[in-house]
Protein backbone atom coordinates (compact mmCIF):
# COMPACT_ATOMS: atom_id res chain seq x y z
CA UNK A 1 0.00 0.00 0.00
CA UNK A 2 2.72 2.42 1.05
CA UNK A 3 4.69 1.45 -2.07
CA UNK A 4 1.80 2.38 -4.33
CA UNK A 5 1.37 5.73 -2.55
CA UNK A 6 5.09 6.36 -2.89
CA UNK A 7 5.08 5.49 -6.59
CA UNK A 8 2.01 7.69 -7.15
CA UNK A 9 3.76 10.58 -5.44
CA UNK A 10 6.85 9.96 -7.54
CA UNK A 11 4.81 10.00 -10.76
CA UNK A 12 3.03 13.18 -9.66
CA UNK A 13 6.33 14.87 -8.85
CA UNK A 14 7.77 13.84 -12.21
CA UNK A 15 4.68 15.15 -14.01
CA UNK A 16 4.95 18.50 -12.19
CA UNK A 17 8.67 18.74 -12.90
CA UNK A 18 8.10 17.96 -16.58
CA UNK A 19 5.32 20.54 -16.77
CA UNK A 20 7.65 23.15 -15.27
CA UNK A 21 10.46 22.14 -17.59
CA UNK A 22 8.24 22.43 -20.67
CA UNK A 23 6.77 25.81 -19.70
CA UNK A 24 8.36 27.99 -22.35
CA UNK A 25 8.85 31.23 -20.51
CA UNK A 26 10.37 33.70 -22.93
CA UNK A 27 12.31 36.73 -21.86
CA UNK A 28 11.82 39.51 -24.37
CA UNK A 29 14.00 42.63 -24.46
CA UNK A 30 12.17 45.52 -26.09
CA UNK A 31 12.66 49.10 -27.22
CA UNK A 32 10.15 51.58 -28.50
CA UNK A 33 8.42 54.85 -28.03
CA UNK A 34 6.06 56.35 -25.49
CA UNK A 35 3.72 59.08 -26.68
CA UNK A 36 2.05 61.23 -24.07
CA UNK A 37 -0.77 63.71 -24.48
CA UNK A 38 -1.91 66.39 -22.09
CA UNK A 39 -5.28 67.93 -22.84
CA UNK A 40 -6.07 71.10 -20.94
CA UNK A 41 -8.52 73.95 -21.61
CA UNK A 42 -5.73 76.29 -22.76
CA UNK A 43 -3.46 73.90 -24.62
CA UNK A 44 -2.97 70.40 -25.89
CA UNK A 45 0.60 69.18 -25.47
CA UNK A 46 1.96 66.12 -27.21
CA UNK A 47 5.30 64.60 -26.34
CA UNK A 48 7.40 61.54 -26.94
CA UNK A 49 10.11 59.63 -25.15
CA UNK A 50 12.12 56.50 -25.80
CA UNK A 51 11.05 53.53 -23.72
CA UNK A 52 12.88 50.29 -23.10
CA UNK A 53 12.31 47.24 -21.01
CA UNK A 54 11.86 43.54 -20.80
CA UNK A 55 9.10 41.15 -19.96
CA UNK A 56 8.67 37.45 -19.35
CA UNK A 57 5.75 35.37 -20.48
CA UNK A 58 4.96 31.86 -21.62
CA UNK A 59 3.64 32.31 -25.14
CA UNK A 60 2.16 28.82 -25.22
CA UNK A 61 0.22 29.05 -21.96
CA UNK A 62 0.33 32.64 -20.75
CA UNK A 63 -0.54 32.87 -17.10
CA UNK A 64 2.03 35.13 -15.53
CA UNK A 65 3.37 38.27 -17.15
CA UNK A 66 6.18 40.09 -15.42
CA UNK A 67 8.50 42.78 -16.60
CA UNK A 68 10.08 46.15 -16.18
CA UNK A 69 9.90 49.19 -18.43
CA UNK A 70 11.58 52.56 -18.12
CA UNK A 71 11.52 56.00 -19.67
CA UNK A 72 14.43 58.43 -19.18
CA UNK A 73 12.92 61.78 -18.16
CA UNK A 74 15.83 63.66 -19.75
CA UNK A 75 14.84 62.36 -23.18
CA UNK A 76 11.20 63.44 -23.05
CA UNK A 77 10.42 65.93 -25.81
CA UNK A 78 7.44 68.18 -26.42
CA UNK A 79 8.65 70.34 -29.30
CA UNK A 80 9.68 73.35 -27.22
CA UNK A 81 13.08 73.46 -25.48
CA UNK A 82 11.97 75.74 -22.65
CA UNK A 83 8.92 73.58 -21.93
CA UNK A 84 11.14 70.47 -21.94
CA UNK A 85 13.41 72.14 -19.37
CA UNK A 86 10.38 72.97 -17.21
CA UNK A 87 9.17 69.37 -17.55
CA UNK A 88 12.48 68.12 -16.15
CA UNK A 89 12.46 70.70 -13.36
CA UNK A 90 11.85 70.23 -9.64
CA UNK A 91 8.19 71.27 -9.80
CA UNK A 92 7.39 68.72 -12.45
CA UNK A 93 9.20 65.41 -13.05
CA UNK A 94 12.32 66.29 -11.09
CA UNK A 95 14.78 64.63 -13.48
CA UNK A 96 17.83 65.21 -11.26
CA UNK A 97 16.41 63.29 -8.32
CA UNK A 98 14.19 60.90 -10.28
CA UNK A 99 15.85 60.35 -13.68
CA UNK A 100 13.55 57.52 -14.78
CA UNK A 101 9.86 56.77 -14.96
CA UNK A 102 9.41 53.05 -14.42
CA UNK A 103 6.66 50.49 -14.58
CA UNK A 104 7.21 47.15 -12.94
CA UNK A 105 4.71 44.57 -14.15
CA UNK A 106 4.08 42.16 -11.30
CA UNK A 107 1.27 39.98 -12.55
CA UNK A 108 -0.97 39.81 -15.55
CA UNK A 109 -4.47 38.50 -15.89
CA UNK A 110 -4.88 37.18 -19.43
CA UNK A 111 -8.19 38.37 -20.85
CA UNK A 112 -7.78 36.93 -24.33
CA UNK A 113 -5.32 34.48 -25.85
CA UNK A 114 -4.99 33.41 -29.45
CA UNK A 115 -2.30 30.88 -30.19
CA UNK A 116 -0.59 31.01 -33.57
CA UNK A 117 -3.10 32.12 -36.21
CA UNK A 118 -2.76 31.44 -39.94
CA UNK A 119 -0.05 34.13 -40.13
CA UNK A 120 1.83 32.57 -37.23
CA UNK A 121 0.98 35.39 -34.83
CA UNK A 122 0.28 34.70 -31.17
CA UNK A 123 -1.76 37.38 -29.44
CA UNK A 124 -2.15 37.89 -25.71
CA UNK A 125 -4.42 40.51 -24.22
CA UNK A 126 -3.95 41.06 -20.53
CA UNK A 127 -4.66 43.35 -17.62
CA UNK A 128 -1.27 43.80 -16.08
CA UNK A 129 -0.97 44.87 -12.48
CA UNK A 130 2.18 46.61 -11.47
CA UNK A 131 3.83 49.58 -9.87
CA UNK A 132 4.32 52.85 -11.72
CA UNK A 133 6.98 55.17 -10.38
CA UNK A 134 6.92 58.80 -11.43
CA UNK A 135 8.69 61.63 -9.62
CA UNK A 136 10.02 58.95 -7.20
CA UNK A 137 6.45 58.20 -6.09
CA UNK A 138 5.36 54.59 -6.56
CA UNK A 139 1.68 53.80 -7.09
CA UNK A 140 -0.08 50.56 -8.01
CA UNK A 141 -1.44 50.63 -11.53
CA UNK A 142 -3.42 48.45 -13.89
CA UNK A 143 -2.56 48.60 -17.59
CA UNK A 144 -4.30 46.93 -20.47
CA UNK A 145 -1.60 45.32 -22.58
CA UNK A 146 -1.53 43.63 -25.96
CA UNK A 147 1.43 41.34 -26.65
CA UNK A 148 2.04 39.80 -30.04
CA UNK A 149 4.65 37.33 -31.15
CA UNK A 150 5.68 36.11 -34.58
CA UNK A 151 8.74 33.92 -34.90
CA UNK A 152 11.16 35.34 -32.37
CA UNK A 153 9.88 38.90 -32.72
CA UNK A 154 7.52 40.29 -30.12
CA UNK A 155 5.76 43.56 -29.58
CA UNK A 156 3.91 45.16 -26.71
CA UNK A 157 1.36 47.91 -26.84
CA UNK A 158 -0.50 49.66 -24.09
CA UNK A 159 -2.56 52.74 -23.46
CA UNK A 160 -3.37 54.20 -20.05
CA UNK A 161 -3.80 57.40 -18.09
CA UNK A 162 -1.87 58.70 -15.12
CA UNK A 163 -3.11 61.41 -12.79
CA UNK A 164 -0.35 63.90 -11.98
CA UNK A 165 -1.67 64.42 -8.43
CA UNK A 166 -1.13 60.71 -7.65
CA UNK A 167 2.60 61.20 -8.16
CA UNK A 168 2.94 64.56 -6.41
CA UNK A 169 3.54 66.35 -9.69
CA UNK A 170 2.13 69.73 -8.76
CA UNK A 171 3.75 72.04 -11.32
CA UNK A 172 3.61 75.79 -10.98
CA UNK A 173 0.54 77.11 -9.17
CA UNK A 174 -2.47 77.27 -11.46
CA UNK A 175 -0.83 75.48 -14.38
CA UNK A 176 -2.19 71.96 -13.81
CA UNK A 177 -5.79 71.93 -14.93
CA UNK A 178 -5.40 75.09 -17.03
CA UNK A 179 -2.36 74.67 -19.28
CA UNK A 180 -1.50 71.06 -18.45
CA UNK A 181 -4.08 68.31 -18.07
CA UNK A 182 -4.73 66.84 -14.64
CA UNK A 183 -4.15 63.42 -16.15
CA UNK A 184 -1.84 62.45 -18.97
CA UNK A 185 -2.71 59.88 -21.58
CA UNK A 186 0.17 57.58 -22.43
CA UNK A 187 0.52 55.24 -25.38
CA UNK A 188 3.33 52.71 -25.55
CA UNK A 189 4.66 50.71 -28.47
CA UNK A 190 7.66 48.45 -28.03
CA UNK A 191 9.26 45.79 -30.15
CA UNK A 192 11.98 43.29 -29.49
CA UNK A 193 13.29 39.74 -29.40
CA UNK B 1 -0.16 114.65 -37.11
CA UNK B 2 3.47 114.72 -36.00
CA UNK B 3 6.08 112.00 -36.56
CA UNK B 4 5.84 110.62 -33.05
CA UNK B 5 2.13 109.94 -33.38
CA UNK B 6 2.68 108.33 -36.79
CA UNK B 7 5.33 106.10 -35.23
CA UNK B 8 2.91 105.27 -32.41
CA UNK B 9 0.28 104.18 -34.90
CA UNK B 10 2.85 101.95 -36.63
CA UNK B 11 3.69 100.40 -33.24
CA UNK B 12 -0.01 99.72 -32.53
CA UNK B 13 -0.46 98.25 -36.00
CA UNK B 14 2.52 95.90 -35.63
CA UNK B 15 1.43 94.99 -32.11
CA UNK B 16 -2.08 94.04 -33.26
CA UNK B 17 -0.58 92.19 -36.25
CA UNK B 18 1.57 90.08 -33.92
CA UNK B 19 -1.48 89.19 -31.84
CA UNK B 20 -3.43 88.46 -35.03
CA UNK B 21 -0.62 86.19 -36.22
CA UNK B 22 -0.63 84.36 -32.89
CA UNK B 23 -4.41 83.92 -33.09
CA UNK B 24 -4.21 82.64 -36.66
CA UNK B 25 -1.43 80.16 -35.86
CA UNK B 26 -3.43 78.27 -33.24
CA UNK B 27 -2.87 80.30 -30.06
CA UNK B 28 -0.03 78.14 -28.72
CA UNK B 29 1.23 79.07 -25.29
CA UNK B 30 4.75 77.90 -26.14
CA UNK B 31 6.30 78.39 -29.57
CA UNK B 32 6.40 75.06 -31.41
CA UNK B 33 10.11 75.07 -32.27
CA UNK B 34 9.91 71.48 -33.44
CA UNK B 35 6.86 69.75 -34.84
CA UNK B 36 5.95 66.12 -34.58
CA UNK B 37 6.33 64.17 -37.79
CA UNK B 38 4.32 60.96 -37.65
CA UNK B 39 5.46 58.13 -39.88
CA UNK B 40 3.02 55.32 -40.49
CA UNK B 41 4.49 51.93 -41.33
CA UNK B 42 3.16 48.40 -41.45
CA UNK B 43 5.17 46.17 -39.13
CA UNK B 44 5.97 42.44 -39.29
CA UNK B 45 2.65 41.72 -37.61
CA UNK B 46 0.62 43.48 -40.29
CA UNK B 47 -0.33 46.34 -37.96
CA UNK B 48 -0.03 49.99 -38.87
CA UNK B 49 2.44 51.56 -36.46
CA UNK B 50 2.86 55.30 -35.94
CA UNK B 51 6.35 56.53 -35.07
CA UNK B 52 6.95 60.12 -34.06
CA UNK B 53 10.05 62.12 -34.78
CA UNK B 54 10.63 65.80 -34.08
CA UNK B 55 11.69 68.07 -36.94
CA UNK B 56 12.44 71.80 -36.89
CA UNK B 57 9.28 73.78 -37.52
CA UNK B 58 9.60 75.13 -41.08
CA UNK B 59 7.02 77.83 -40.35
CA UNK B 60 9.06 80.52 -38.62
CA UNK B 61 5.93 82.64 -38.16
CA UNK B 62 4.33 79.92 -36.02
CA UNK B 63 4.82 81.79 -32.76
CA UNK B 64 3.51 81.09 -29.29
CA UNK B 65 2.35 83.48 -26.60
CA UNK B 66 5.88 83.30 -25.11
CA UNK B 67 7.07 85.40 -28.08
CA UNK B 68 3.87 87.14 -29.22
CA UNK B 69 2.98 88.38 -25.73
CA UNK B 70 6.19 90.26 -24.89
CA UNK B 71 6.64 91.59 -28.46
CA UNK B 72 3.06 92.87 -28.70
CA UNK B 73 3.20 94.22 -25.15
CA UNK B 74 6.43 96.15 -25.67
CA UNK B 75 5.18 97.60 -28.99
CA UNK B 76 1.86 98.58 -27.44
CA UNK B 77 3.66 100.23 -24.51
CA UNK B 78 6.00 102.02 -26.88
CA UNK B 79 3.00 103.21 -28.92
CA UNK B 80 1.36 104.64 -25.80
CA UNK B 81 4.60 106.38 -24.84
CA UNK B 82 4.96 107.86 -28.32
CA UNK B 83 1.36 109.10 -28.33
CA UNK B 84 1.92 110.81 -24.98
CA UNK B 85 5.18 112.37 -26.16
CA UNK B 86 3.64 113.36 -29.50
CA UNK B 87 0.65 115.09 -27.88
CA UNK B 88 2.95 116.86 -25.43
CA UNK B 89 5.12 118.11 -28.34
CA UNK B 90 2.04 119.30 -30.28
CA UNK B 91 0.75 121.32 -27.36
Amino acid sequence: MSKSILSSLLILSCTMLCATAFAEISKVVTKGQARFTSTAPLEKIVGTAPVSGQFEVDFTKPKVITGMFEVPVAKMKTGNDMRDDHLRGDEWLNAKKCPKITFEAKKGKVTDFKAKDDKGITTIKADVEGVMTINCVAQPMLAKVIIKRKGNMSKVGSQFKVALADYNVAGKKGVVGEKVGKSIEIMLNLKGK
Amino acid sequence: MNTLIKLALVCFLVSFSVIGLWLSKGMHLATPQQIEKITKTTDDFGDVVETSTWVDNPDKLDIGLDIAGPVAGVLFGLGCLLIWRGRKTES
